[in-house]
């Protein structure tokens, strides 16, 4: 009879576990559509676990708190008038670890981003992308931990991805060119492979598999295998 | 301190069980939205919302708030049907060749449902949950003579209850634009160009409770709606 509680809450406490981390995702998308990456980067990035990672797209891999906060908050774009970005999170897969103390998702990622431009009125893009995150929890609550933002394509409104990765819109920053006030990386680029004509698509990221223990399975901000 | 995602400890077994077949539930429910909405099937969309729990409100950013189920009816389904009797008529002078019968031909709103943020009230009552809504829109252009396709990217933000016969429903909806823009025009274009909103049949009961946010290039976008904190019953909920 104990042993059938203790396995009804565990089973009750994993449906819980992949709600909030779907909401964590989704509060993530709001507050940075939002401009509010500070508020974002103190909530809902975890402070404690040691290892805290963020690789976003083609910048590298940024590691520890500091670091991190250099690239995601101080080099974010500056909230200004005509500025607009948005990303959804859909297609989720979301793995709990069966010791509850850590979890590993992935999203597919629709969106859209308008950037002010020096000479004209801003320009419309798509941009469509990918998330590979490891989660842990921190004081009852699920945070961000290894957090890896990859590149489907992003192309100006008028242009489709096909013609942008043959002809690169010329004020695209080169591929890794830091934003103004961003930290340097730690590392480089573990795997970021946006659309092109002669590349196939990878399976990447890798959605999770059941595991039992983060020993037993990959960080998404490694090198894949 | 509770965050947006953490479950409240001092909950029983059952309530929690509750809680999180609710989560499920409101996906449905939202999902059948999607699908009643894209179908025309405006019984079906009216139904959804709550029938025993007063204080329905429908607020659409452009027009203002709708009070009780036949302001819903007049929020959603009037401009649904305003749209749909343009179409049939925009349709069958152009394509007369076509034999046009439903009013709603060459019609699409396909509105996919996506980043949600759902809290289900402590005490199983109600809930609160936001969604990034991205959609394809189709109707007739009298201006083009022919159907038009477009964009719109929408936030909605709802209110849930727990009616007594065991269903969750609908209480208070509100859609934020985010942008809408013709296919063959971007949004910043669109924006550029003054556009008015479509007709509706009715007024609203009050103004929008927030000014309107889409899309410009003289405006930052803001923090609305916004997503919901954990909370403990419909009470305590602030304005959608």
């Amino acid at each position: 009879m104990a042993q059938d509680q203790d396995d009804f809450d565990r089973r009750l406490r994993r449906l819980e576990d992949i709600h909030e981390i779907n909401n964590l995702m989704g509060m993530h998308e709001y507050l940075h559509a939002a401009g509010r990456n500070g508020e974002e980067f103190e909530k809902l990035f975890a402070k404690d676990a040691p290892g805290l990672t963020f690789e976003p797209e083609d910048w590298g891999v940024f590691e520890g708190a500091e670091t991190v906060k250099g690239c995601y908050v101080d080099g974010a774009p500056p909230e200004v008038p005509g500025l607009m970005t948005e990303h959804a999170a859909t297609t989720p897969v979301i793995e709990i670890a069966e010791d509850g103390l850590t979890a590993k998702g992935v999203w597919i990622s629709p969106g859209h981003e308008t950037f002010p431009m020096p000479d004209g009125p801003p320009i419309a893009h798509w941009s469509w992308g990918r998330y590979g995150i490891d989660f842990v929890k921190e004081g009852g609550a699920w945070k961000f931990w290894h957090f890896h933002i990859y590149t489907t394509f992003r192309t100006p409104y008028h242009q489709s991805w096909v013609e942008s990765s043959i002809d690169r819109p010329p004020y695209f920053p080169e591929p890794g060119q830091l934003m103004e006030g961003m930290t340097p990386p730690s590392r480089p680029v573990t795997f970021n492979q946006p659309y092109h004509v002669d590349t196939a698509q990878q399976p990447a990221p890798a959605p999770p598999v059941p595991y039992r223990t983060f020993d037993e399975t990959w960080s998404y901000t490694d090198q894949p295998t | 301190m509770t965050t947006s995602t953490e479950t409240p400890t001092t909950l029983t077994r059952v309530q929690r069980l509750h809680r999180i077949k609710a989560v499920h539930e409101i996906h449905n429910l939202i999902g059948r939205h999607a699908f009643f909405n894209a179908a025309g099937h405006y019984d079906d969309l009216i139904g959804a919302f709550a029938r025993h729990t007063p204080g329905v409100t429908v607020e659409l950013a452009d027009w203002g708030v709708y009070k009780g189920l036949d302001g819903a009816r007049a929020a959603l389904v009037g401009p649904l049907l305003e749209m749909a009797r343009r179409n049939g008529e925009g349709m069958r002078a152009a394509y007369p060749e076509l034999d046009v019968r439903d009013d709603r031909a060459g019609m699409l709103l396909e509105s996919a449902f996506t980043t949600p943020v759902i809290q289900v009230a402590e005490d199983g009552g109600s809930a609160r949950g936001v969604w990034m809504v991205m959609a394809a829109q189709t109707g007739f252009n009298p201006d083009a003579g022919r159907p038009e396709a477009g964009w719109a990217w929408v936030h909605y933000a709802v209110d849930f209850v727990h009616e007594e016969d065991g269903a969750w429903r609908i209480l208070r909806l509100r859609v934020v634009p985010r942008f809408r823009t013709a296919y063959g025009s971007s949004w910043v274009e669109s924006s550029l160009r003054e556009q008015a909103p479509p007709p509706l049949t009715t007024t609203s009961d009050r103004p929008p409770t927030a000014p309107l946010n889409d899309y410009s290039v003289t405006r930052v976008p803001t923090y609305d709606p916004i997503p919901p904190e954990p909370y403990r019953t419909l009470d305590d909920l602030p304005p959608l």
